[in-house]
């Protein structure tokens, strides 16, 4: 079983990376073999797990330029059962060589399956813009996770997501499934927030993973430490909260 | 578009959740497959949030997924597969005015006194029905004023704080007309709350930057006493002999190069002196990180002094002094020279880089020949 989820929404800043690093976490902390693969030139996840994104190589970059390079063969040890493909800051300039080239929408995709490793989840950051990248990650992908901020501007960003993921299901990849969409920095007791949720559920109904993250110091300092929040701070909310949406995954691909 | 029986009682976000759905619908099947969700979500508040059924699931049918008779979409990296003149909006203006940042959240928490509606003429309060189920009086609970309120109190505050603690008058100005372009910036549309957002939080952090350079100007004065104890043992030194050591017991060459060392130091204070001027009263940017520079510029400054000095006596400088083989006229210019490298480092490790290169080069020359 390998299965392959995207973690995408063009708005920045809503928790894609957050939610990779922490459910790559608890899915490895379960017993799965993860990789967690970084493609936002930003390199906030490689950062994250303690790596250089103006130095690390080989890196995303490599991979997505030259279609020798698998992904086994970039990876990176980030904790016990969880390898990370860091990206390096040359990326951006990467996706511009990328458009001349003609399976330029199947490099990532050919980069996994032409790993033999045996790896349970591959989780795919996303930068936030639906560009050739992010569309690598959804051509790549059989499943693709929405996190979606709990505020009513950031809920009304979906829809250009959905427009393209329309296009790419349309024309490449028809396997394409949604895996969940999960509610994230919800602030205790906020109406609003919960009328966003209420929303969110009346649209995407099955698919809106039960479990919300809150909003939590812990999952921005973590990084500072190269840790995810779980081995950060076990006990913190935001920990919680992603174990619990571990679950939710492991039950919904199993 | 979600019907009308999406009824759940006063809910201000009810029927928005179709601006999320493309015009041909979703492109995922939503309502099979996996076991419907519990109404518990983490966090717990949620529990009680929802607890009144809230959650009870509408119908099935409310979104069908129509596939054919949507529209078509332009995605630039899909140019060549698209029908043509398909065209949508991908830049969404949704994510114009979307995240809050924590203050105004807090703002928005505890209310911020006076009213929007007070300030800002009717017309642009009033906005759009955000869908035909959205009420105005739904939508404007969207709209939040509370938001655009908590945005006006910032400005509000900034003003404030521009008026207390910048002391510069262009400065001042400044600030306060980029404050005055954000508040008209939302006064004529919402939609520019990003952009007039972004401005208020230049000014913050401007005044943030001159309210910091206030408080740590204490320090300053901790370094400027530090820099102050080293210019007076220097002169001391000095002062033991006219512009230079002359103590019978001292050889004249170890003379010179404690003058220079001391000159050299006194340049290093006197950079350094100037510096903290420069920013603590004029840029008003003091920012105590830089305390490792003005400790070490002093000693630097000697250091370079001693430098220059064994760079002269041994003759490396016969590109700026005169003639390398009699001796230095005056040790005046030793001293000047000495001055001028701890004042200017940079002008210093300049030099000794030039001259590295031109012995690299003579050796090369030698060993060729
Ligand atoms: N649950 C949370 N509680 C508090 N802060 C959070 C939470 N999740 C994420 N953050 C913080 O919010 C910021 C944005 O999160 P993150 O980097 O995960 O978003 P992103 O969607 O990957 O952003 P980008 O689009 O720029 O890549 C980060 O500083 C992160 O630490
Ligand atoms: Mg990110």
């Amino acid at each position: 079983m390998r299965r392959v989820i995207a973690v995408a929404n063009q708005k920045g800043g809503v928790g894609k990376t957050t939610t990779v690093i922490n459910l790559g976490a608890s899915l490895a902390a379960m017993g799965y073999r993860v990789v967690v693969v970084d493609l936002d030139s930003q390199g906030a996840l490689t950062a994250s797990f303690g790596y250089n994104p103006y130095e690390v190589r080989p890196s995303t970059t490599e991979m997505m330029l030259d279609s020798n390079i698998t992904l086994a063969g970039i990876l990176r040890g980030g904790r016990e059962r969880l390898d990370v493909a860091p990206a390096s800051s040359e990326l951006l300039s990467a996706e511009y060589r990328l458009l001349k080239q003609p399976d330029r929408t199947h490099r990532l995709r050919h980069a996994i399956e032409a790993s033999k490793d045996d790896f349970d989840f591959v989780i795919i950051d996303t930068p936030p813009n639906l560009g050739l990248l992010t569309v690598n990650a959804l051509v790549a992908a059989g499943e693709l996770l929405i996190p979606v901020k709990t505020d009513y501007l950031a809920m009304r960003g979906v829809r250009p997501l959905l427009e393209s993921v329309w296009l790419i299901r349309d024309k490449i990849n028809p396997e394409l499934d949604l895996l969940g969409v999960l509610p994230t920095m919800y602030p205790a007791g906020s109406d609003h927030a919960t009328a966003v949720v209420e929303e969110l559920r009346a649209v995407f109904k099955n698919r809106l993973f039960r479990t919300s993250i809150p909003v939590d110091e812990a999952a921005a300092i973590a990084p500072v430490a190269r840790k995810a929040a779980m081995d950060f701070k076990p006990d913190s909310p935001v920990a919680t909260a992603y174990r619990r949406l571990a679950e939710e995954v492991s039950d919904a691909l199993r | 578009m979600l019907s009308d029986e999406m009824t759940n009682g006063g809910n201000p976000v009810e029927g928005t959740g179709s601006e999320m759905v493309p015009e041909r619908g979703l492109p995922f099947r939503v309502d099979a497959d996996r076991p419907a969700p519990a109404t518990t979500l983490t966090p717990g508040e949620l529990d009680e949030l929802l607890a009144g059924g809230a959650a009870d699931a509408p119908s099935d049918d409310l979104l069908p997924i129509e596939r054919d008779g949507g529209m078509g979409a332009a995605f630039p990296i899909l140019d060549e597969d698209l029908p043509a003149g398909g065209t949508t909006t991908m830049s969404g203006d949704a994510g114009a005015v979307a995240s809050l940042p924590p203050e105004l959240a807090a703002m928005l928490a505890r209310g911020v006194a006076g009213g929007f509606e007070a300030t800002m003429p009717e017309s642009t309060v009033a906005m759009e029905p955000l869908s035909p189920e959205t009420s105005p009086e739904m939508a404007a609970l969207f709209l939040t004023d509370d938001r655009l309120n908590g945005l006006w109190g910032r400005m509000d505050a900034a003003q404030q704080a521009v008026r207390v603690s910048v002391p510069s008058l262009d400065l001042a100005r400044k600030l306060l007309s980029e404050i005055e372009t954000a508040r008209n910036l939302l006064l004529q549309n919402r939609d520019n709350f990003e952009e007039s957002e972004r401005k208020v939080s230049g000014v913050e952090l401007e005044v943030t930057i001159i309210q910091r350079s206030m408080t740590e100007s204490r320090a300053a004065t901790g370094l400027f006493l530090y820099e102050l104890a080293w210019s007076t043992l220097l002169i001391f030194i000095l002062g033991l002999g006219g512009f230079g050591i002359n103590l019978p017991w001292l050889s004249d060459t170890l003379a010179y190069a404690i003058s220079s060392a001391a000159w050299g130091g006194l340049g290093g204070i006197v950079a350094a002196i100037s510096a903290l001027w420069r920013h603590v009263s004029l840029e008003m940017d003091f920012s105590k990180s830089y305390w490792m520079w003005y400790i070490a510029n002093p000693i630097m400054g000697i250091f370079l002094g001693v430098v220059m000095y064994l760079l002269m006596v041994a003759g490396l400088f016969s590109l700026t002094l005169s003639s390398p083989s009699d001796q230095i006229t005056s040790p005046l210019i030793i001293y000047f020279i000495a001055f001028v490298v701890g004042f200017r480092q940079n002008v210093a490790w300049d030099l000794i880089k030039r001259v590295t290169n031109v012995m690299n080069l003579t050796e090369a020359e030698e060993k060729a020949g």
